[in-house]
């Protein structure tokens, strides 16, 4: 690995986590929201340096895209509250959360560092071809071929979730006329 | 070969479309209940004749695999043998004689459809019993006319009488399936199997001769044998049955299901001969048995409570027959009671159909001149019964008697048992002229009751007709000196597998002469007491009251199962349902819904209604399963 | 210090930790609905590890999948929230506890 992509690694890394605080911690959503956007880009890069490069396009272009821009959207339209972070009436939630997400986060590094480093692949098919004709004609070829049922049935998924989307906006409107 | 199967299931037909055929006329019903049974019948007889043309050859049918478990495989099969055809005539042919009688004896009851659905049922039932090619079906025919009699006991359920009397004999015949069916699971070790003829083949092989394995699965199967057949000490419930319709009497009651026992002894020939110890014990129980049945119906005043108590003595000279190995002739008087026995209780019924269903003898009297034709078809299986030369009874009795006598000249103690037979000739004829002279003959005791007496209508009177011409001729299977004819058809069954049965034993002239004498004496007894002086019964009892108190209350039998296992059972159950039931029991119930309505007050308290402490459970449950990997070495 | 599966996984746990306690401590659910978002990301972010490593394109596809379903629960919980707010004028979820025993 190039020394170049380390370093991008660790810059990217480092501001993943932090627009990871950022989202908790806001006081604001629409500071979350910023910092939402930070890890996301963030991720896409690592998504580059893991050699998924249709997935980083599409990490920027749905989520910082599309899912983002929704989430702005919806926050200006309900305006600016503030609902504080530690102004909160049940302190042993909060605790808790904090405790077990500690306990939570310790055990699975636990884990991965018990586990090591040992991962390699088994030179598959889908090896060869990217190796031939490149990553995204690889993932495509292999959603196309063993994955079609699936992507098939994902618009249907995507309508559902429209005509929810218009059912829900309706309703509202209906009971108040 | 599909005959037998055609056998098999019209009753079961039957019985289908009766038990969901409720808007079926009643005309309807009259045609198919006895209809089924007798179109099994036809049929039974065309496989006779085919089996007979050729010398009564023995075949398994295999229906299909029902189970298959490793080396466990579970046939549903039939095993054809002269044995077999003989009892499946017997079932289908008694049995629509008798269900063609019910047509008319139970045309007043309002569950007309009931009595014929069950009928069928019986007969499917005793079917399976008797066809069955394994120890498996025959313990499911078994327990099928089991439930059938308790049903049919219990027909009139408003009466309280009917129910205790279908309970009694459900209990009493459950303690014989015990013991047919743990003697099933020792054969099953054994043999692995449960059909007849891996197991009879390999009797002596497997088990030895006179072993104590097959000493005790014979036993365990005459426990079952016991029970089903009402005999010592499991006799109780069989007079009490008497409590069902007379229909039912006779044909479950009498001619069928209670000669099961015989039955099962005669099938399971090969594990008796292994066994001649319970050889001994089934030819002391047949002997005890007829005789304390004979001295019990000697006392009875109950004309359908009679008549069990000699089914039960005649079952016991059934048991000496199969006993003392002469299976043919245990089986020959089988038949020949089928008939005359089916023929009195269709006599009785008639007489009781007549006197508004007076059962008590002391009140009956000179039914001669109102219903002639009972009374010759009762005089006729009465003389049969009895043993009166040349009618059936006559030649299958003796038969039996014979066999003891001969055997008796080899084995001492035989000599006991065969002159108590002999004597219990006499008294079956002395009892059963008894309740011919005191019902048919003499002076009417009660005149009003008899006022409008007759005899019963035609579909009563022709099965009771044709039983009488059975009774009469039935024992020329037989004929003494001429070839026996159903002693040769039968030994093919019984010459099947290795212990070969005995020839069939040259008339015993000897012992024939003096059961003659006692049965004339016993009959010129009745004749003198009951016909020519005619005291009431009580008159008589004061001549030997200890003896007539002993024989009424049938030996104290009855009285001393009740102190030794009625009372004890009850007072269990009191003092469980008093003591267990309202601490024990009521306790930890109450107790554990208490502690479910404490404990789920203070744990509603966690439903805080706000989502995200449910969500920090789902929390502590990932970290729980994390954890518990951790930790887990 | 070169990266490699063990450290892309660790960022994933961290990540998905942060995303739990923010569900759970914040009361905004927008910012909630954003930490869910988060905690989704961060497992695609295990399983495009995952692929690189074990050299399968199978945990692609799962992201590919995972995505579409993030996007249409984006939008289905959007307009609740939306509804919610407009019926109660508030959307604090601690003043959603009618559901409590």
């Amino acid at each position: 690995m190039p020394v170049l992509a380390i370093i991008v690694f660790w810059i990217s890394t480092v501001l993943a986590v932090l627009g990871g605080i950022g989202v908790v911690a806001s006081p604001a959503p629409v500071y979350s929201a910023v910092s939402l956007i930070l890890t996301l880009a963030n991720l896409a890069i690592l998504y580059l340096l893991l050699n998924a490069q249709f997935i980083a396009a599409a990490q920027v272009l749905i989520y910082a895209g599309a899912v983002m821009v929704l989430f702005l959207f919806v926050i200006t339209l309900l305006g600016v509250r503030d609902y504080r972070l530690f102004g909160d009436r049940q302190p042993l939630q909060r605790y808790g959360a904090m405790l077990l997400g500690a306990l939570l986060l310790a055990g699975i590094i636990y884990f991965v560092s018990k586990s090591g480093t040992g991962l390699t692949g088994v030179h598959s098919s889908y090896n060869a071809f990217q190796a031939h004709k490149g990553n995204v004609q690889a993932f495509g070829h292999e959603l196309f071929n063993g994955f079609l049922l699936p992507f098939e049935i994902t618009p249907f998924l995507l309508v559902v979730a429209m005509i929810g989307a218009v059912a829900l906006g309706k309703s509202t409107q209906g009971s108040r006329g | 070969m599909s005959s037998v199967w055609f056998i098999l299931l019209l009753p079961l037909f039957g019985f289908l479309v009766l038990s969901v055929g409720s808007p079926l006329p009643k005309r309807a019903v009259a045609v198919l209940g006895p209809g089924v049974v007798g179109v099994a019948f036809t049929a039974a007889i065309v496989m006779f004749f085919w089996d007979y043309g050729r010398h009564g050859v023995t075949r398994d049918a295999v229906a299909y695999t029902w189970i298959v478990s490793g080396h466990f495989v579970v046939n549903f099969g039939a095993l054809i043998d002269p044995l077999a055809t003989v009892m499946c005539l017997i079932v289908t042919g008694v049995g629509f004689l008798i269900l063609l009688y019910s047509v008319g004896y139970m045309s007043e009851d309002v569950d007309f459809r009931r009595f014929f659905c069950y009928m069928d049922l019986f007969v499917f039932a005793m079917l399976v019993l008797v066809l069955s090619d394994s120890y498996l079906f025959l313990l499911v025919g078994w327990a099928g006319v089991g439930l059938t009699s308790y049903l049919l006991i219990g027909f009139w359920y408003e009466r309280p009488a009917a129910v205790a009397a279908a309970r009694q004999a459900l209990v009493v015949n459950v303690i014989g399936d015990w013991g047919m069916m743990v003697a099933l699971f020792i054969l099953f070790l054994h043999f692995h199997t449960l059909q007849y003829v891996p197991i009879f083949k390999h009797v002596p092989a497997v088990l030895g001769y006179d072993g104590s394995t097959v000493r005790i699965v014979t036993l365990l199967l005459l426990v079952g044998a016991v029970a089903k057949s009402a005999q010592l000490p499991l006799h109780v419930w069989l007079p009490n049955a008497m409590e069902g319709p007379t229909p039912v009497s006779a044909l479950i009651h009498a001619a069928t299901m209670v000669t099961a026992g015989v039955y099962l002894i005669a099938r399971s020939y090969p594990l008796f001969h292994s066994a001649p110890f319970t050889q001994s014990v089934v030819i002391i129980i047949g002997t005890c048995g007829a005789f304390f049945a004979a001295t019990c119906a000697l006392a009875n005043n109950d004309i359908k409570r009679v008549l069990a108590y000699s089914t039960m003595s005649q079952i016991a000279y059934m048991f000496v027959g199969v006993g003392a190995a002469s299976y043919a002739s245990g089986i020959f008087h089988l038949t020949t009671h089928a008939y005359f026995k089916a023929c009195l209780f269709m006599g009785a019924g008639a007489v009781m159909h007549a006197l508004h269903d007076n059962v008590d003898i002391r009140r009956m009297g000179g039914l001669k001149a109102t219903m002639p034709v009972t009374f010759w078809c009762f005089l006729i299986a009465t003389m049969a019964i009895s043993g009166v030369p040349l009618l059936s009874g006559f030649f299958s009795k003796d038969e039996i008697v014979g066999s003891v006598y001969l055997q008796a000249q080899h084995v001492g103690w035989l000599w006991i048992i065969w002159i108590m037979l002999a004597l219990t000739a006499g008294l079956t004829a002395l009892y059963m002229f008894r309740l011919l002279f005191m019902v048919f003959l003499g002076q009417e005791r009660d005149p009003e009751l008899a006022l409008h007496a007759h005899d019963p209508p035609l579909v009563m009177r022709l099965p009771m007709m044709i039983l009488a011409v059975l009774a009469v001729i039935g024992g020329y299977l037989a004929f003494p000196g001429a070839p026996n004819w159903i002693g040769n058809w039968l030994r093919h069954s019984f010459e099947r597998f290795s212990p070969v049965a005995p020839a069939e034993p040259a008339t015993q002239w000897a012992s024939v002469i003096i059961v003659i004498l006692t049965v004339a004496l016993g009959i010129f007894a009745a004749y003198r007491i009951y016909y020519q002086r005619r005291p009431a019964p009580e008159q008589v009892g004061a001549t030997a009251p200890a003896i007539y108190r002993l024989f009424l209350n049938r030996w104290y039998v009855d009285g001393l199962y009740d102190r030794a296992v009625v009372r004890p059972i009850i007072v269990l159950g009191l003092f469980l349902s008093t003591v267990v039931e309202r601490f024990v029991i009521n306790g930890l119930v109450e107790g554990s819904a208490a502690a479910l309505r404490d404990s789920s007050r203070d744990m509603r308290r966690v439903q805080s209604g706000y989502v995200r402490n449910y969500a920090l459970s789902i929390l502590l449950g990932a970290v729980l399963v994390v954890g518990y990997y951790v930790f887990r070495r | 210090m070169t990266p490699d599966a063990s450290s892309y996984l660790i960022i994933s746990a961290i990540l998905f930790t942060l995303g739990t306690v923010g569900v759970l401590v914040r009361r905004d659910p927008l910012i909630i609905f954003m930490c869910i978002e988060l905690m989704l990301n961060s497992v695609n972010l295990t399983f495009v590890a995952f692929s690189h490593y074990l050299s399968s394109a199978d945990g692609l596809i799962f992201v590919f999948m995972i995505m579409t379903v993030a996007a249409a629960e984006v939008v289905v919980g959007l307009a609740l929230i939306v509804s919610i707010f407009r019926t109660r004028e508030d959307i604090d979820v601690d003043q959603l506890d009618e559901m409590h025993g």
